[in-house]
């Protein structure tokens, strides 16, 4: 296999936090994180409020600087760069958010949203830059005769196609979609997700597609990271994880998720309690305590990712089952 | 069928905007029965929340205005009845629970004394029987510790947690009818699994009807018997949940259940997409305010606006050209 597009090493993050009444604390967002994404594929990153999926997807843009670890994006040292290449380099790596409302900025025009990647980076302006912009806006199914619009005169599905179309502007390779459409309505929902997969095919873009939605996930995906309070914990091709999945934690969200087939006679696994605070993670896996299957060992030793089958990673102890 | 707990008829609540009279809810009929679970399920100003509210008069009024409709429980009718009679039905034989607990839950007081308070305002009880009766509810409502909880603020609380807090004083007074607002929309997929298992048997334990709000035809699929699917303000289509996900009759129905991604689509695959938006409602437009999305829409539809009417089936749709029923001849 060729070298791949994003490839990520260890990458780790912590932040320090007030822990209450003067204390400081510190919270491990991101731990020891491995990935890898090939031009043009899909690598899904899901888990549930805080695991860190959001933070480790700014750490690979170095929005946030990493703690330690490698991010490497086209072969290069992402860390390494100085702040122009930086620069030069964020033309091909692009982020679309989740909510459509707060990232667009509301005093500027649809174009001059759109078009302010080109200008800032100098690669068109004037008549030029319209009518990219212009070719911009049909690509993601607006009428180029709103780009003198503004934001709010648009809706959520809308406004995630200008957020899209901003993305596109620099020909990137790899798109980080954070939540893009956890905000919208199903019948919208589906028409992004068809954009972005019509992109995908059009543009050979690589996503890195954020999302809680499990389902969401499985539709666009090669590929399946689950997170569990900062750290992987399964990491395989997407048919495999859906079918056979290797961890009690991948087990219980599957099971967790409400399937749209009234009487569909499954088993759920509902797990007891909440999330642990990633301020005071458990020592061990740090899934033991809610786990069903967790045996003396999961609380005392860290369980590491390892290959329980071909190309199917996951951090228990007790896998595969 | 048994006679229903909570009957709404023909409701229909408008708001008034700048660009003129909004009909939120338009016409919208409801049946609660008890130890059933009614699911509404639609997408945003689809008119869903505006109804529930509308249920319990909890709507400013003005902007607000209930135009005309009943809502008929334990032989009143709550449009009619007076702020007191009001007062003592909310919270006590009809109870509700949102999508937000944070922002249901006062922050500075101890999550014990506001559910005490639910109880206080209700019931003649002293202080001790109330403390005792706050510590059996939220033992039902499995939150551990409970004794140590009653202390605590919301904001110590996870969401999943307070969301039981909120359920808890939903209980209080032991209600005939819960209304649950998007009660998991925002929790996590294994707290939401703890949350609608709770409710469930809660449901089943005190044989309470419950109308349950979602958007996710998921959530609709696993806790309710019965659904009535709401789009621009009108009930489109209702059924139980077995008719309406085997054989959807209107064109919306259908195009949402095909919109989701499921074992159906092939990953990868584009999934099918119900063109165009929701139409605005002020005004309502002419004839079926779906027929510019439909792909069944016929010139009747245009001009004649179609009503829910019985299907065969038992279930009821609102629509000239209903979907066909698979395997049924034409």
């Amino acid at each position: 296999m060729s070298e791949p597009l994003l490839q990520v090493r260890g990458l780790s993050k912590s932040f320090e936090v007030s822990g209450g009444l003067g204390r400081r604390a510190r919270l491990q967002a991101v731990a020891e994180v491995d990935l890898e994404l090939a031009a043009g594929e899909t690598l899904g990153l899901v888990g549930e409020s805080g695991c860190g999926k959001s933070t480790l997807a700014r750490l690979i843009l170095r929005l946030i600087e990493p703690d330690a670890g490698e991010i490497r994006f086209e072969g290069r040292d992402v860390r390494a760069l100085s702040r122009a290449e930086l620069r030069t380099l964020r033309r091909r790596m692009q982020i679309v958010f989740q909510d459509p409302f707060a990232s667009l900025n509301p005093r500027m025009t649809v174009g001059e949203i759109v078009g302010e990647g080109l200008l800032v980076h100098r690669l068109a302006s004037g008549a030029e830059l319209e009518k990219r912009v212009a070719e911009l806006l049909d690509t993601v199914g607006l009428s180029p005769d709103q780009a003198a619009r503004y934001p709010h005169e648009f809706s959520g599905g809308q406004r995630q196609r200008i957020g899209i179309a901003r993305a596109l502007a620099l020909e990137p390779r790899l798109v980080v979609a954070d939540e893009p459409v956890s905000s919208l309505d199903v019948s919208i929902q589906a028409q992004i997700l068809n954009l972005l997969l019509e992109l995908q095919q059009r543009f050979g873009l690589a996503y890195l597609f954020i999302s809680h939605d499990l389902r969401v996930v499985r539709h666009l995906s090669r590929r399946v990271a689950v997170m569990y309070l900062g750290r992987v914990v399964e990491n395989a091709p997407a048919e495999r994880l859906y079918e056979h999945p290797q961890h009690p934690y991948t087990q219980a969200l599957l099971s967790a998720v409400p399937v749209p087939e009234p009487g569909a006679g499954r088993r759920r696994i509902v797990l007891s309690g909440d999330v642990p605070s990633p301020l005071d993670p458990p020592s061990g896996c740090p899934f033991h305590p809610r786990c069903p299957k967790a045996i003396e060992r999961c609380s005392v030793e860290r369980p590491r990712l390892r290959e329980v089958a071909p190309s199917h990673f996951s951090a228990c102890h007790l896998a595969p089952f | 069928m048994s006679e229903p707990v909570l009957e709404v008829r023909d409701l229909c609540t408008s708001f008034t905007t700048r660009r003129g009279k909004l009909t939120a809810v338009d016409g919208v009929d409801l049946e609660l029965h008890a130890g059933q679970t009614l699911c509404m399920v639609g997408e945003s100003g689809c008119g869903k929340s505006v109804s529930a509210l509308s249920i319990l008069r909890l709507l400013p009024e003005p902007p607000a205005r209930i135009e005309r409709g009943q809502v008929l429980f334990e032989g009143h009718d709550l449009l009619r009845a007076s702020p007191e009679a009001l007062r003592t039905v909310r919270g006590n034989r009809i109870a509700m629970i949102f999508q937000e607990p944070m922002t249901s839950l006062n922050p500075v007081f101890r999550i014990g004394v506001q559910i005490e308070e639910a109880i206080r305002v209700h019931r003649d009880l002293g202080r001790t029987e109330r403390q005792a009766r706050v510590l059996e509810l939220l033992e039902l409502v499995g939150i551990p510790e409970p004794r140590a909880r009653m202390r605590d603020y919301p904001h110590q609380l996870s969401g999943g947690m307070r969301q039981r807090v909120m359920i808890a004083m939903a209980l209080a007074n032991d209600p005939a009818v819960l209304i649950a607002d998007e009660p998991t929309t925002a929790l996590d997929v294994t707290i939401q699994a703890q949350i609608l298992e709770l409710i469930d048997s809660l449901k089943r334990r005190f044989g309470m009807a419950v109308l349950f709000i979602t958007h996710d035809l998921g959530v609709v699929a696993e806790t309710g018997q019965r659904v009535a699917v709401l789009y621009a303000g009108r009930v489109v289509e209702s059924g139980s949940v077995e008719q309406i996900f085997a054989a959807p009759r209107h064109p919306y129905t259908r195009g949402l259940l095909d919109s989701l991604p499921s074992q159906r689509v092939r990953p990868g695959q584009p999934l099918h997409v119900i063109g165009g938006r929701v139409p605005d409602l002020a005004p309502r437009p002419k004839g079926c305010s779906f027929r510019e999305r439909c792909s069944r829409a016929l010139e009747r539809c245009a001009v004649d606006d179609p009503v829910l009417e019985p299907t065969p089936a038992g279930s009821a749709v609102a629509c000239h050209n209903p979907v066909p029923v698979p395997g049924a001849r034409q």
